[in-house]
């Protein structure tokens, strides 16, 4: 019996092994949870994904009626060169049905942004990985956009480090959100991220977002499958999954 | 007006076909019918009354090899699914024709000059004649050109769901030049093209491209110079329009020997366009699968056709 499930237990991971870097964040980029990082993926590909989003993790400037509310992000990312990551995203937001005050409320529309991320500098035996990157970094109308809830941008530096128990990886990232009510997430920020030996796809994250300390896991299963879940505070619960196609 | 189709397609047809015109590369045998069927996925934010208007459409189509590097294409559509865009459009609802098209490759090899002809009706509810040209200046560059002489049509149904057809005569001239430049060992392609569009405009594109085994992503960016009022939702007149493409090849990659081929369309496209307003810098479809992996004009040039599906 225990020889069956071990065999079962193999079959499940061969699939995964070899493909170690398993990352995703809300945006669809690669990034710890709420946090961006500065690791890239291994091979060029495409992720088509979607997560929730807890109301701790929505601008305050979204809100219907004063109040604020979660929701969903939808995501179309890729990397089409090792060192460029380009995603595309919309975030639902609520409304009242065909603007009209009587009208019930509910997700009838959306926020859009694209993300970008450059990698100047891979990670060597000594130094770290930087990337320069942002969220919401065009506007859709000659500039003049009185949204840009998610707009911000950074610097991110990652570094790894091979342990007897699994691979460590520190990241440290200097961002600034361009709206006020964002703030909050400004600043130095960064985390930590820990691949255990036993099983490689598995990434176990604690990250403090500049208002608080959040802790997750993600995951990739059978090479296509891409899965993170998360506490928002240690206390709001957030998950997302994507399907990840490798270009070749 | 049925006329002036008619004679457009013998112009086509009595075009002086220079015999030392040459197929520059293995196409598909004579006289093979293609049978083929695609989907194609729309959708537009335009209120707020649900996320997005959705319309999905089955695209049956056919092409017919006649040898010589002569074919025959057809396409039409049949609606799947039609939410939100029929409460403009009810022609949406309704199974109706998109394309039928005659056209005609021609390789001067010894010029290294290339061309193709096409006459009919295009996609985008365009008919006419269109010729396209393509000069291979080295492996790493590419001169092309396009001109068409056309005017819009309509072939669908009114607002009582009664079958009607309509070829205007409102012909125009447009037309672009373009250079493309492919960078092979990264399999990174860019194309800067410009001219004139159906709706009277100026304009011009960059396209850039990253080319895998079966798929491409491209990102383009757009300047349109002139005067049209572009977008009839908020009346701006944009003069920069961005977005991308995912372009997905479809199996079968190998191209058959069979007579009869029965098969998925080649490929599948996933467009975003920032603006979409429909009318600045818009051009025709001449072809049934036709996509910016692909080159209408067969040279063997870039992307290597053998990998390009």
């Amino acid at each position: 019996m225990k020889k069956g499930l071990l065999s079962l237990l193999l079959l499940l991971f061969l699939p995964v092994v070899g493909c170690w870097v398993s990352a995703q964040q809300y945006t669809g980029m690669m990034g710890l949870l709420h946090v961006p990082s500065a690791e890239t993926d291994t091979v060029e590909n495409l992720r088509l994904g979607v997560h929730t989003l807890p109301v701790d993790m929505m601008p305050d400037g979204i809100r219907i009626e004063g109040e604020k509310y979660a929701s969903t992000n939808w995501y179309v990312s890729a990397a089409p060169l090792k060192w460029l990551e380009v995603g595309y995203s919309f975030t639902l937001t609520k409304h009242h049905k065909n603007m009209k005050k009587e009208g019930e409320i509910g997700f009838y529309s959306k926020d859009r942004y694209f993300s970008l991320r450059l990698r100047p500098l891979s990670e060597g035996r000594y130094w770290p990985s930087v990337v320069i990157g942002g969220n919401d970094v065009i506007g859709q109308r000659d500039g003049d956009s009185k949204s840009f809830y998610f707009r911000n941008f950074y610097v991110a530096a990652s570094k790894h480090i091979d342990l007897p128990f699994g691979e460590a990886g520190g990241h440290l990232v200097y961002r600034k959100w361009t709206k006020s009510y964002n703030s909050r997430w400004d600043g130095v920020v960064g985390g930590i991220t820990l691949r255990p030996s036993i099983y490689r796809p598995l990434r176990m994250i604690a990250e403090y977002d500049g208002d608080g300390i959040n802790i997750g896991a993600d995951c990739r299963l059978f090479r296509y499958v891409q899965l993170q879940a998360s506490l928002i505070k240690c206390r709001y619960p957030s998950v997302g999954g994507a399907i990840r196609i490798e270009l070749k | 007006m049925k006329r002036r189709l008619i004679r457009l397609i013998c112009l086509l047809v009595l075009v002086p076909l220079s015999r030392q015109a040459t197929a520059q590369q293995a196409t598909a045998p004579a006289r093979q019918l293609e049978l083929f069927c695609g989907v194609t996925l729309g959708y537009a934010d335009t209120n707020w009354l649900r996320l997005y208007d959705v319309q999905i459409n089955a695209t049956p189509g056919l092409r017919w090899h006649l040898g010589h590097d002569w074919s025959i294409a057809a396409q039409g559509l049949i609606p799947v699914v039609s939410d939100g865009l029929t409460f403009r459009d009810i022609t949406n609802k309704y199974w109706r024709f998109n394309m039928a098209t005659v056209s005609r490759q021609l390789h001067f090899n010894s010029a290294n000059q290339h061309l193709r002809l096409t006459a009919g009706l295009f996609g985008d509810e365009r008919y006419g004649v269109d010729v396209r040209w393509a000069w291979p200046v080295n492996d790493w560059l590419l001169l092309n050109a396009q001109a068409g002489l056309t005017a819009s049509w309509m072939m669908g149904t009114d607002f009582k769901g009664s079958y009607d057809a309509d070829l205007y005569s409102d012909y125009k001239v447009t037309g672009q030049v373009g250079a493309d430049v492919y960078l092979h060992p990264q399999n990174i392609e860019f194309r800067l093209s410009g001219g004139r569009y159906t709706g009277g405009d100026y304009g011009s594109q960059l396209d850039m491209m990253r080319h895998f085994n079966h798929i491409t992503l491209l990102a383009f960016a757009q300047l349109r110079f002139g005067e049209l009022e572009a977008n009839l939702y908020d009346k701006k007149k944009y003069r920069t329009n961005g977005g991308f493409k995912i372009i997905w090849m479809l199996p079968p990659y190998k191209k058959s020997s069979r007579k009869v081929v029965v098969r998925p369309a080649s490929n599948f496209l996933l467009s975003h366009n920032t603006r979409a307003d429909g009318q600045s810098m818009q051009t025709y479809r001449i072809d049934p699968e036709e996509n910016s992996r692909e080159r209408l004009v067969d040279v063997d040039w870039g992307l290597r056709k053998e990998v390009s599906r």
